[in-house]
């Protein structure tokens, strides 16, 4: 579904991005870890099109991200950044129903007010919708953009490619909304998306990620299953920890990771 | 007013119901103030008057004693004086808006990226060669508005290098503050006469209303008004960032590109008609926003309207309060639009916003 070609970033003489290459088909959520600064919101800026790569390529369905004009770009994949700047007060509803711009030829109908009123909902603020945005919290204002992005995912019987690109999506949130963000990104893979997010998190990325590809200073260093990825090996050269790879007891098939010392 | 009923209101101002019914309130008004502003002045019309003059061209004869001069004042002296200032309130609100979107300012102003003040610099640049060399022809509306559009070209070209929106504001004082030393200059070279003119020029005023300057200033107009209309939904979603606007598939820069070059094509006519006029950029889209909320297709109408209400009205002050002379435009709007500001300002602090 999203595939990236042995992708480069150079900016100036610093390579922010070194020969990345991934592949993330419908229905997989693929997480993206490592350090600050290793290159996971520049590859997720890449993936969406923001940022042509210096070298390589980005194919959303077999295509050249470049080669989609923006309103078909804007049909086919939802992205959430980092942080928002919204500063006008536009009510819950009004921003979630943003999301639905590129599919609404002239105006929202009744169909687009109940997509961007579910999409609500499912963020768990179906209560809230005429709350001004600007008077949230940042875990609301989070979850009311996420809303409005997944208002803007294609139908899930559509039979062109539905991508869903999160960065960072849980960095406000609290323990039990970490997991609600993270669910619904599942569901949207199994209603047939390709999700890619951006997690600091290895415990809730190897919980809920198919696979997690690993950054480090511009290179993907290493891509697989979680119980693959997640090594004792790996914390130390990526993220210079100690650690120990536990199994939940009740869950055998999710790796925890426990940091014993970070001085080494 | 209790705040529960207040907010109340303000909701259900927001619903697309409750915004047809706003601009339609809006309209209403703006029809009873220009009905107003054609029946006040040096020669007074009863309103019945007003209506039975402006009625007789369409075939209706109502039964109001009217004399010929009655009938002359309103076409060729009060009409083409409010056609001038609905036009002329009506750009300056919209662009106000749309210029307030694009920079995702609430205090942006057609005028901080330099329309404002470079057509100042060609209009008194104008003067003093008019004066030099004694031409008929009118040189200073003319200087005036490619004098704005030159100034709006540069400001959006050296600011939007790097595509932020804080560097073309940046640039836009710079330029503004370029253009303002050229208006400096040219004062210091020009003897009386044109000192006053470009004075009374820099204060703005509505009293070159003329069904001859309005055949080449409404176009404009008319143009820049309606076309920034249609962009609405792409402002609304620049609101939310520039990356994020591009993610649901605006063409960023295009948006762009139109919304300055409509507001400097409409302000640009504006100020060379009508000289400087502060504040109704600035004030008309925040009276809207507090009533109908941030969106845009309520918003630029809505401003359009009440920029053309407060027009009107402080057109017909300026021409009323010292009567036989005049009060400059520019100079009553700062006068009601700076405390006005000054409050929201007040208010908004005290709110924990702003």
């Amino acid at each position: 579904m999203i595939e990236a070609r042995a992708v480069g970033i150079r900016i100036g003489r610093a390579d922010l991005l070194t020969e990345v290459s991934l592949r993330v088909a419908r229905g997989e959520v693929l997480a993206l870890v490592g350090p600050n600064g290793a290159g996971k919101s520049t590859l997720l800026r890449v993936l969406s099109g923001d940022l042509p790569p210096t070298t390589g390529d980005v194919l959303l369905a077999e295509r050249p991200l470049r080669a989609f004009p923006p309103e078909d770009l804007a049909r086919a994949r939802a992205v959430l950044p980092q942080e928002a700047s919204l500063r006008f007060a536009f009510s819950a509803l009004e921003v979630a129903l943003m999301g639905r711009a590129p599919h609404a030829a002239r105006s929202e109908g009744p169909d687009d007010l109940r997509i961007a009123r579910e999409a609500l909902r499912r963020v768990g603020l179906g209560a809230h919708e005429a709350r001004i945005y600007t008077t949230l919290s940042g875990g609301e204002r989070q979850r009311v953009q996420l809303a409005r992005v997944l208002a803007q995912l294609p139908p899930t019987d559509t039979a062109g490619p539905r991508c869903l690109l999160l960065d960072e999506p849980i960095a406000s949130q609290d323990l039990a909304h970490q997991h609600r963000v993270l669910r619904i990104a599942r569901e949207e893979a199994e209603r047939g998306a390709a999700v890619i997010l951006v997690l600091h998190d290895l415990v809730l990325a190897a919980q809920y990620a198919d696979r997690i590809g690993v950054l480090s200073r511009g290179h993907l260093v290493a891509e697989g299953s979680p119980a693959d990825v997640l090594t004792p090996d790996l914390l130390r050269d990526v993220f210079s920890v100690v650690a120990q790879i536990l199994k939940a007891p009740t869950a055998p098939g999710h790796p925890l990771v426990f940091v014993e010392t970070d001085d080494i | 007013m209790t705040s529960a009923a207040f907010s109340a209101l303000a909701h259900a101002a927001r619903r697309p119901a409750g915004r047809r019914t706003i601009l339609l309130t809006l309209a209403a008004l703006l029809a009873f103030v220009t009905l107003l502003a054609a029946s006040i002045g040096a020669v007074p019309l009863s309103l019945a008057q007003v209506l039975a003059i402006a009625l007789r061209p369409l075939g209706l004869v109502l039964p109001v004693h009217v004399t010929s001069q009655d009938v002359a004042v309103f076409w060729a002296i009060r009409l083409p004086r409010i056609v001038l200032g609905i036009l002329v309130g009506a750009c300056l609100g919209a662009s106000g808006a749309a210029m307030q979107g694009l920079l995702r300012n609430p205090l942006a102003d057609p005028g901080l990226i330099g329309i404002s003040s470079g057509a100042s610099f060609g209009a008194a640049l104008a003067i003093l060669l008019v004066g030099a060399v004694g031409t008929g022809v009118p040189l200073i509306p003319v200087a005036a508005f490619a004098g704005g559009l030159l100034a709006a070209f540069a400001a959006f070209r050296i600011g939007r290098e790097d595509g932020h929106p804080g560097s073309l504001l940046l640039a836009g004082i710079a330029i503004n503050a370029l253009a303002f030393a050229g208006v400096g200059l040219v004062i210091d070279a020009a003897n009386d006469a044109q000192l006053r003119t470009i004075t009374f020029w820099t204060l703005g005023s509505l009293g070159g209303a003329s069904w001859d300057t309005l055949r080449w200033t409404a176009p404009p107009l008319i143009v820049s008004v309606f076309l920034l209309q249609r962009l609405a939904r792409p402002l609304n979603l620049l609101l939310l960032g520039d990356i994020e606007a591009r993610h649901l598939g605006v063409r960023v820069d295009r948006v762009q590109r139109n919304v300055i070059a409509l507001a400097a094509f409409g302000v640009g006519a504006a100020v060379s008609v009508a000289g400087l006029i502060s504040f109704v950029g600035l004030i008309a889209p925040h009276l809207v926003r507090l009533v109908v909320g941030p969106d845009h297709r309520a918003v630029l109408p809505g401003s359009a309207l009440v920029g053309a209400i407060v027009l009107l009205l402080a057109d017909l002050l300026a021409r009323t309060a010292i009567a036989p002379r005049e009060l400059a435009i520019g100079i009553l709007t700062a006068l009601l639009g700076a405390p006005f500001l000054l409050a929201l300002l007040w208010g908004g602090a005290r709110a924990g916003r702003v």
